[in-house]
This record gives structure tokens, sequence and C-alpha cells, in this order.
């Protein structure tokens, strides 16, 4: 099914392409309609995978891009009716189709385990949702920083033709991107915070590696946020800040995932659980 | 090919367009046949009085008048020259030699491409378009279109749409205002709330600025180095205007500084431009550097979001896109010529 998904993001990707390699604006009815689809089948596919493993389905390398594309693509047909950005669709078609298509041919990313990865704690499987839901949030900031890149390129080296008559405004782009970055980084708070709950107690059952790479991350991202506020970080340095921090964090999960510690797999499926790890 | 209705039509009635335009016509003559201060009504009672006329549509814009129409009377031209010079007062002799008569599919082939702006003076324009639309929605309102010219206009219509959407036979700005204002638009997204700042009072600019008065543009500030003359420009702009010894100051204040005149210094410095950038804090300035030799200094370029574009580039881009528009015709034109023999039959066989 993730297989399937994936071929229809690059269907769209490739009539977007195709569309404006012949010199047309692609029909924004089309591409919302066929990722709509292939977001549907992406749905179903997690779901049968967290219907398979009783937990959220973020427990490898695998499903963890694949939650980070199908967040991405969500926000992305969320967003359609409130900012009238042409060409997000194509850029986030091409986003998900890379970053599907590695998920799938890397070996052993997919690797079979039983059971809930994270011992069944519901703190801690909100906590790494909502972690993974900013980095979707992310990603989709990512392409409006390179969208405002490419803008920027065009504007100063006088270039009128093909892709850049039709990317939004420079302005436009970096009202989203800010405000993008405010709610995946207010997302990302509320996950640090939730795991905190766990965190604390159980320093012991952190690894420190995972818990300092994700504390960078969103240091980072509150910097550029901090920065940008002040209007201290601008155009293009903002943008690459953008691209560099959702570099950084899609790096970072290879990292973060091997350092994993498995949890004690008797936790309870309850909201008890902190109170059993405190004991 | 011929422009008499096929041997198996069911009745001998014609479509016809009967007119004189940008083509054919001189400006003079043009002028001269405008459907002006009630010509318009004069003509249109005529042509109801036309024997054999069944149907029948005006268009009068600046490049052009015609009559579009049904006929079951065959060829109605000197009947609808005479109309028309009897109107206007003039002897049929001086509109003979500056008219055209194309009937039913060549009608057809010829509706598609004003209606698409190919026939347009400046290729794939879109005003024809509402110009079209509004004298169809006259006719209709006056009950002189009927079955045949609602289907034809109607289809017309969609061609045209079609033709936008899926050529690039509209796209980008063919003169050098609506260059800016694509520019502007990439720049700002909507330019209601942008302050355009104008720095002489030449003509180029002066159409610069109207514009971008055009697309929304309310904050319109005119300088120049005579009082008088930047007053009198604010005034027809509906702006304000600003002492050129104050426009230093005054720099970060504009999004869009349009600047047009014959000084010969630079008028901008580097240094001006990035004091007021800073100022700006990060927000974009688009400078529009009109005047030869140029006012402002082509290092501003540089500086971080600030878009200079001077008369050559602009010239550049608007050639680009007449290019791009005038590639896809012959593409268009057989796609219409196809379209029209459809149209055409399905016409001839209710």
């Amino acid at each position: 099914m993730a297989g399937l998904a994936t071929l229809i993001y690059g269907a769209a990707a490739l009539y977007a392409a195709v569309s404006m390699l012949r010199g047309h604006r692609y029909l924004r009815s089309v591409i919302f309609i066929v990722i709509s689809l292939g977001w549907a089948v992406q749905t179903v596919a997690l779901f049968e995978r967290g219907y398979e493993i009783k937990a959220c389905p973020i427990g490898n390398p695998f499903e963890i891009f694949q939650f980070i594309t199908w967040t991405s693509v969500g926000l992305y047909l969320l967003l359609v009716p409130f900012y009238r950005l042409s060409l997000l669709g194509f850029f986030t078609t091409l986003l998900v189709f890379g970053l599907n298509t590695l998920s799938l041919v890397m070996p052993g990313w997919d690797q079979p385990y039983t059971g809930p990865r994270f011992g069944g704690n519901p703190w801690i499987e909100l906590h790494a949702s909502l972690a993974i839901l900013s980095y979707g949030i992310f990603g989709v900031l990512a392409l409006i920083a390179l969208m405002y890149l490419l803008q920027q390129y065009g504007l100063k080296q006088k270039r009128s033709q093909g892709l850049f008559r039709w990317l939004p405004s420079i302005r436009e782009l970096d009202a989203v991107g800010l405000h993008l970055l405010s709610a995946g980084l207010l997302v990302l708070s509320v996950a640090l915070v939730v795991g905190s709950f766990y965190w604390i107690p159980n320093l012991d059952s952190v690894s420190i590696f995972k818990l300092s790479v994700t504390l960078l991350i969103w240091a980072g991202y509150l910097l550029a946020f901090c920065f940008r506020f002040q209007k201290r970080l601008v155009a293009r340095k903002f943008a690459w800040a953008c691209l560099l921090l959702f570099g950084l964090a899609l790096i970072s999960l290879w990292p973060v995932n091997a350092s994993r510690r498995p949890l004690p797999p008797e936790t309870p499926l309850t909201s008890h659980s902190l109170e059993t790890h405190d004991e | 090919m011929s422009s008499q209705a096929p041997p198996f039509l069911k009745d001998s009635r014609t479509l016809f367009v009967f007119g004189s335009s940008h083509r054919t016509a001189p400006l003079e003559l043009r002028e001269r046949i405008a459907l002006e201060n009630g010509k318009m009504e004069k003509l249109c009672k005529r042509l109801k009085e036309t024997p054999g006329l069944d149907e029948f549509l005006v268009l009068n814009t600046c490049n052009r008048v015609e009559i579009y129409g049904v006929s079951h009377n065959g060829n109605l031209k000197t009947a609808l020259q005479d109309s028309i010079c009897s109107v206007h007062g003039m002897p049929r002799e001086h509109l003979e030699a500056h008219t055209y008569w194309k009937a039913n599919h060549e009608m057809l082939e010829h509706l598609f491409y004003l209606t698409t702006g190919m026939d347009s003076q400046m290729v794939g324009e879109t005003e024809i378009f509402g110009q079209v639309k509004e004298s169809y929605n006259s006719a209709q309102k006056q009950g002189t279109v009927g079955k045949t010219l609602n289907h034809v206009f109607q289809k017309s219509f969609k061609e045209a749409k079609w033709a936008r959407t899926h050529t690039a036979i509209s796209k980008g700005q063919v003169s050098i205002g609506n260059v800016v204002v694509d520019l502007a638009a990439r720049i700002f997204g909507k330019l209601k709330k942008s302050k355009i700042l104008l720095i002489g009072s030449g003509e180029v600019g002066e159409k610069t600025a109207q514009a971008l008065k055009s697309r929304g543009v309310k904050h319109i500030t005119v300088t120049s180095r005579t009082f008088e003359n930047a007053h009198h420009l604010a005034h027809t702009l509906g702006g304000a205007s600003l002492d050129l010894d104050n426009l230093e100051s005054n720099l970060s204040d504009f999004d869009i500084i349009i600047s047009s005149t014959a000084s010969n210094d630079l008028l901008l410095t580097h240094e001006q431009v990035k004091h007021a950038q800073d100022e700006r804090r990060g927000d974009p300035l688009f400078l529009i550097d009109l005047a030869l030799p140029r006012d402002i200094d082509p290092a501003v370029a540089e500086l971080e979001n600030v878009f200079i574009y001077n008369l050559d580039d602009l010239s550049k881009i608007a050639n680009q896109n007449l290019q791009t528009r005038l590639g896809d015709m012959d593409q268009l034109k057989q796609t219409f010529s196809r379209r029209a023999w459809a149209v055409w039959l399905t016409i001839t066989r209710r």
C-alpha cells in the first residue's frame, strides 16, 4: 500500500512537471485530487501497520519517514484552502515521492519488530507522534523555503519564464514560512514537554544522545524563530536556515533511531504507566 | 475553402461577420467609423430593419467595428456596408476597401481568434474577451441574438478559456508597465498595500505608475526636480507629492521606487539604498530604473532583498513573453480550425 501511495504521488509530480515543461500551468484541482487519493492510500497503509503492531507506526526508519510524509501531505491538504500558494502541490509531491522512495528502497529500514516500540507507554507514543508531526510541518516549511529561494533567484537573475512565473510572491512565502515555523515549534515544544513527563523520572532509561539531538534540533528551530521574530534572520538567510534545520532533523533520525533503548515490554498500556516507571 | 454552406445543410442560412479592424483599416478610418454618441443605437435600429437578417450582434472597440449575424438571404455585405456608411454619413467607397466578410466556419474561426486575443494588436491580451462578452450581453438584452448566435458565442467563450488555460497565448505581459506589475506581484503578492514612489515626471514612469494603480495600488507619491510637475502628476495619479530634498530621509517608506528622470548623475547611490534597506529590516524593495543615463546605482543589486530592473531588463522580458505567446499561435490556429468545423456542422445539423 505504501508503494502504491508513492506511485500516486510520483504520478502527480510527473503530471505537474510535464505540464510545466510544456509551458502550461498544471490544473491545481487535478493535483489536489491525486494527492488526496495518495494520502488516503497512505492513511490505510499506516492504519494497517498500526493495527498490526497495536501502536502508532513510528518504530523504524521506514515508518518514521512514512509518517513524516503522511503528515506533510496532510498539512498541504489543510493549507490549500487557506493559502493559495501555486506550485506547493508540485513541490510537496516531489518531497513526498523522494522520501517515500528512499524509505522503500533502503535495505534494513523496515526491520520487523514485535509489540509496541515504546513499551506501550501512551505518553511516550504521544511524544514521538507529536515530534514526528512537527517534522512533517518542518518538511513543508523546508519546501516553502526552497520556493522562496527559487523566487529570489529568479528575481535577482531576471528570469521570468517557466517555473519562476508561477511561484508565489516572496512576501507570501515569507509570511507562510513564519506561520509554519511557529506551528512546528509549538508542536515540537509540546512533544518535548510530554516526553519530559517520562524522561525526568527515568533518566537512566533515556538515551542521552537521543535526548541531546532532539533538544539541539528544537533549540535550532527556537533560535531561528527568535531571530526571525526580531528580524535578524530574514530573507535568504532565514530560508537557508529552515532548509538546513530540516536536513539536520532528517539526518538525526538515523543515530537517534539506532541509539533507542528498548523500554520494558511489560509496561501497561494505560495513562498510569508513568507511575509504574517511577516506582 | 468555400465560405458557402455545404450542400447537405437543412437550410441556406449563413453565419457571418462583417467589419473593419486594425488589420484592414488605418487609424483615421477606425476613428471615423467608431460607434459613439448614439451611433450604435442608430446602427442597431437599421440592422433590425435589414431584410434577411435573422440575428445580429455589433462589436465596437477602439480597434474594430464588427457585425456578427445569421442571415437567410445570402451575402448581406452590401446592405451592412450601407448601414455603417449611412450612420456615419460617409460614402461607401471610403469603407469598401477596408472591410472583410467571413462566413460560416470561417466566421467561427475568426470569432475564436478574436475572443482568445489572437486577432488583437497586442497578441494574447484579455481585454477583448470582456468586450465581446459585454457586447453579447447587450445584444441579449436587446433580443437581437437568437439560438444560433447564442450557441456560437458561448462556444467562443469556452474556447477562449480553454486556450488561456492550456496554452501560453495570454501568458506574460508584453508592455513595460504590465511587466513591472507582474514583477511587483512576484515580490509583494497583492499590491494594494504597497507604497510607490515615482521619481521624475516622465511619460514612461507615469504609465508604469498607472499600470500599478490599475492593479489596486493606493499609495503613490511623486517627487521631481520641479515640485510643480511632481504636484501636478501626483494630482493626476491621485497620490501625494514629495520634495526631492526629502527623498533620502523618506526612502525606506517605499516598497516600489520608479525612477525616470533626465538627470546625468545618480539619484540613488548604493549607500543611500543600503541605509534605506537596513531601516526596512529585510522587507523587499523593488527598484525600477527607467532613465537613460541611469538614476540608480546598479551595484544595489547585490543588496539582500533589493531587486533592480532597468529599461533593458524590462524590454527583454516583454520580448520573451511576446515570443512565448506567438509560439502557440500556429498550434492554436490548427485547433480552432478543427473546432470551428465541428461547431459549424453542429449548427447546420440542428
